[in-house]
């Protein structure tokens, strides 16, 4: 029996062997179908740790399958069984299931040593009767398994741009968990401190909000991924399209290069810009200069007060931040992150009552030194009749003005340049030549949604005198990413000399014909339109009588004064300008 | 060794047996072949087939082969169990009376076209198969031993016929049906019967001998899960068994009895010494299903419709159950 056994035992092992091989192989090709279906969803769905998962699942399948076919192993008896069913003739459970006293029979013996034979001639043919490939479609199973491998390795090694979601989607979780475990500790805190009741409640009604936004935030994470998902198309998409326009300025660029006429234009215009803001500088800084002490003072003041405030903002801060800390309720973090949101929440009170009256103060300084500034117009208006007189003896006079208007802001850009060129002969007595040289200034304002504004004025004196206006437009668009158009018009200045002393004629350059043709340059990643004016040229004026010239200036300017909103002071100053150049 | 050696004796007079058998019977390998199990095994068999197939001449042969004493009954409408059994004759020379033995008193009785005779004929002979014995005067004679009824019938022709009760039909171990010759065993018959030379078979074994191999074939072993098979092929023939086949199910009226089991083991037996094994084989038991069982199931009018024979379902359930076997 021991014989009949230890054959039986071998026939097992090679069974039990080529058993595991088909559960294995089983298991890989049934464990990949859930985990490719999950990898593939994985592609369209954020699924955090896919990859880990999918593997596990492979994993888990191939290991139940091992785990099955180890439960439902051979034994000798089914052994015994296999040999008797393939061989035909029951001799081996026969024997096996002998009772002791009919083994020692004849019979018995000679059932035994059937058996016997029968056991070892089947284990003589194990590897033609029990081939590795025994009771399953090797061949088909294996095309499976090379197939399902195939398709997981490319899935795995294929990169996902949803993993990046799914990872971005649980750090935003982790981060909301730790605030809202942050707000909550501060809640706490702020519940047992010692506070006076309306701000206590104040404090708790502005951290339960933020908690209610943080829920919210959860609530859409996501929906944010969705957004996030379609963000990064987007990014990829202008990407591509920055990679296009970048090629397209190159080949502009290049075309710019060969082109020596283009190049001479933008010498010529980047040289105008140049002088306009020199000039415009050198305005500044003769302002500047002739600041009054009373001016001065009042800048120095509103210096001070702004640093008092900024002083009691930070004082009552931590006044508040030791009252906390005082109550021993509160972790030097969460002490420090109380006194975050008390800055926050004080800077929010300040704003709407002390700031109201800081706000007044800033008006009435503001006022102060625009008056200062008035004061400066009018000097520069001084130095300009000064240096007009110097030039009343040329016959010629020539009068330029000129406006610049600069606009900038953080999408847009416009500029605008105009020009105005008067020249008339003066053969009369106080005849000479004269030139006249023209400055202009111009002041921008632009808008941060990318809409610009901006005016310009301009006065020249020349031989005679000269007035020169300018006003520009800009308006640009703009989307984040350094895009914007901006456009600008610029209108001509205007001129007029006179000859103090003897007022016997003045230069009226009458029709000022200013026409300009903006050239624009601009491309869409670069940003903004720049527009410069052109040329205004001034068409020859006519001689006439200097009071009349002056009547007529003095209408214009009172007109011109009823229609606009100027202040009463510069208002006056300008009536105290025309008193001085009386020809009476 | 005895044991092997009687086995092996076994084996080789059972096949010098089927050799002068096969002197004189053409072909039909197989009815003699199941004919010899029968005898072994202690049974009666009944054989079916059309006249003129040589089921006499097969009986005889087997008789002649065995040396044992044949006997002839030509069932007919008008026999009676007396001509059967026997009759009570007055001796006149000494005034008393006397049993003077019938034709059954026989060691192999040939019972010629046995539905021709009366039910009440057909049970006299049924109580000699079943008991051994015959009662006539109020006195019982012991049949000889070994004794065997070999009983023949016509399927076909059935006008003026008795069939035999299916509790009658019970008595017999095995059920032959005789086909018809193939071509080269008619010719071959023609051969043997027409010329001048007739071939007979010489005794190869006594009664005594027989009976030895009976024994011998008692002994061989049959392991529960053969036995367990053999259970659940008996049991698969009633209709009612909730394994059985969807066919059994819907053509038998009736299944095998417990006869059947012990026909169907003692035959396997007998297979297995034939073949020179100790032990019952599943083989053995399908071998010997078809002859056992198919004279036990009671076929519904459906199945006789639709001709669907006993021998059709049978090897359905063998289906069956050796899908079951071969799962390890």
């Amino acid at each position: 029996m021991t014989a009949i056994y230890n054959h039986l035992k071998f026939i097992a092992r090679r069974w039990n062997r080529t058993s595991l091989l088909s559960a294995f192989i089983k298991g890989v090709v049934c464990g990949a179908l859930p985990a490719a279906l999950l990898l593939i969803v994985a592609r369209f769905v954020p699924i955090l740790y896919s990859k880990w998962i999918a593997a596990a699942i492979w994993l888990l399948c191939i290991v139940m399958f091992l785990i099955i076919r180890l439960r439902n192993r051979m034994t000798a008896s089914s052994a015994a069984k296999l040999v008797d069913v393939e061989l035909g003739d029951d001799a081996v459970r026969t024997a096996l299931t002998l009772p002791e006293e009919q083994q020692l029979s004849m019979m018995g013996k000679h059932v035994v040593e059937h058996a016997v034979i029968a056991a070892e001639r089947y284990r003589a043919e194990l590897k033609q009767r029990i081939p590795w490939q025994r009771g399953w479609n090797a061949r088909l199973w294996m095309s499976l398994m090379g197939l399902t491998i195939v398709i997981i390795g490319s899935l795995f090694i294929m990169p996902n741009e949803q993993d990046a979601v799914a990872k971005q989607m649980k750090e935003q979780e982790s981060l909301i968990a730790e605030l809202e475990e942050e707000l909550q500790h501060t809640k706490d805190a702020v519940e047992q401190a010692e506070l006076e009741e309306q701000d206590k409640e104040q404090l708790l009604a502005s951290l339960d909000e933020l908690l209610e936004q943080l829920d919210n935030k959860e609530r859409l994470s996501l929906s944010h991924a969705e957004q996030l998902e379609e963000a990064l198309k987007e990014l990829k998409q202008l990407e591509q399209e920055k990679d296009q326009a970048v090629q397209r300025l190159e080949q502009l660029n290049d075309a710019m290069e060969r082109e020596q006429s283009l190049q001479q234009l933008q010498q010529s215009l980047e040289a105008a810009k140049d002088m306009a803001k020199e000039s415009q500088q050198q305005a500044v800084r003769e302002a500047l200069k002739q600041l009054t002490s009373e001016q001065a003072d009042a800048l120095a003041q509103l210096a001070r007060e702004l640093e008092t405030a900024q002083a009691e903002l930070a004082n009552e801060l931590g006044k508040a931040a030791e009252q906390l800390e005082s109550d021993g309720a509160l972790t030097d973090q969460d002490a420090e992150q109380l006194a975050r949101q008390l800055s926050d929440l004080l800077s929010s009170n300040l704003s709407s009552s002390e700031l109201s009256e800081a706000g007044n103060s800033l008006a009435q300084q503001l006022s102060d030194l625009s008056e200062a500034l008035a004061g400066v117009d009018a000097n520069l208006s001084d130095q300009l009749a000064r240096a007009a007189d110097e030039y009343k003896a040329n016959e010629q006079e020539a009068s330029q003005g000129s406006g610049t208007d600069a606009n900038n802001d953080t999408t847009s850009n416009g500029s605008s340049d105009g020009e105005g060129d008067g020249a008339d002969q003066e053969p009369d007595q106080g005849a000479g030549q004269g030139a006249g040289q023209g400055a202009g200034q111009g002041a921008g304002q632009g808008a941060g949604q990318g809409a610009g504004q901006g005016a310009g004025q301009g006065a020249g004196q020349g031989a005679g005198q000269g007035a020169g206006q300018g006003a520009g437009q800009g308006a640009g668009q703009g989307a984040g990413q350094g895009a914007g158009q901006g456009g600008g018009q610029g209108a001509g200045g205007t001129g007029a000399g006179s000859t103090p002393g003897q007022h016997a004629t003045v230069t009226t350059p009458r029709i000022y014909e200013g026409e300009s043709e903006p050239s624009v340059d601009g491309g869409p990643s670069t940003g903004g339109q720049i527009s410069s004016g052109g040329v205004s040229p001034t068409v020859t004026g006519q001689q006439g009588n200097y009071s009349e010239v002056y009547r007529e200036y003095e209408s214009a300017a009172k007109d011109a004064l009823q229609r606009s909103n100027l202040p009463a002071h510069m208002q006056n100053k300008v009536q105290q300008y025309f008193d001085s150049i009386q020809p009476d | 060794m005895e044991h092997t050696l009687q086995m092996e004796d076994a084996k080789h007079m059972i096949a010098e047996l089927k050799q002068e058998v096969a002197k004189v019977i053409v072909g039909q390998e197989q009815v003699v072949e199941q004919l010899l199990w029968c005898m072994i095994a202690g049974g009666h068999a009944l054989l079916e087939g059309i006249p003129g197939l040589g089921k006499t001449m097969l009986v005889r042969t087997v008789s002649d082969a065995m040396e044992l004493e044949f006997s002839r009954i030509q069932f007919t409408p008008d026999l009676m169990p007396a001509d059967i059994t026997g009759t009570m004759l007055l001796d006149l020379s000494s005034h008393t009376q006397r049993f003077s033995k019938g034709p059954i008193f026989g060691n192999i009785v040939l019972a010629d076209e046995i539905n021709r005779a009366t039910p009440k004929t057909q049970s006299a002979l049924l109580e000699a198969m079943q008991e051994g014995t015959v009662t006539a005067g109020g006195e019982s004679y012991t049949l000889p031993r070994p004794f065997f009824v070999l009983a023949t019938q016509n399927p076909i022709e059935q006008e003026g016929t008795y069939s035999l009760p299916e509790a009658q039909l019970d008595r017999f171990l095995i059920k032959i049906g005789i086909q018809f010759p193939t071509r080269d065993e008619l010719k071959e018959i023609v051969k043997r019967t027409t010329g001048v030379k007739h071939e007979s078979a010489r005794p190869v074994i006594d009664g005594k001998k027989l009976e030895a191999l009976q024994q011998l074939a008692k002994q061989v072993l049959c392991s529960d899960d053969m036995l367990e098979l053999a259970v659940s092929f008996v049991m698969r023939t009633h209709p009612h068994e909730q394994d059985a086949p969807e066919q059994i199910k819907q053509y038998v009226r009736y299944g095998a009895g417990p006869r059947a089991l012990q026909a169907l083991i003692a035959i396997s037996r007998v297979r297995a010494l034939t073949l020179g094994r100790a032990h019952v084989s599943w083989g053995d038991i399908t071998y010997a299903a078809k002859p056992v069982l198919r004279h036990r199931l009671g076929l519904s009018y459906e199945a006789l419709a639709q001709g669907i024979a006993a021998d059709t379902l049978i090897e359905q359930i063998e289906r069956t159950l050796e899908q079951q076997r071969a799962k390890v």
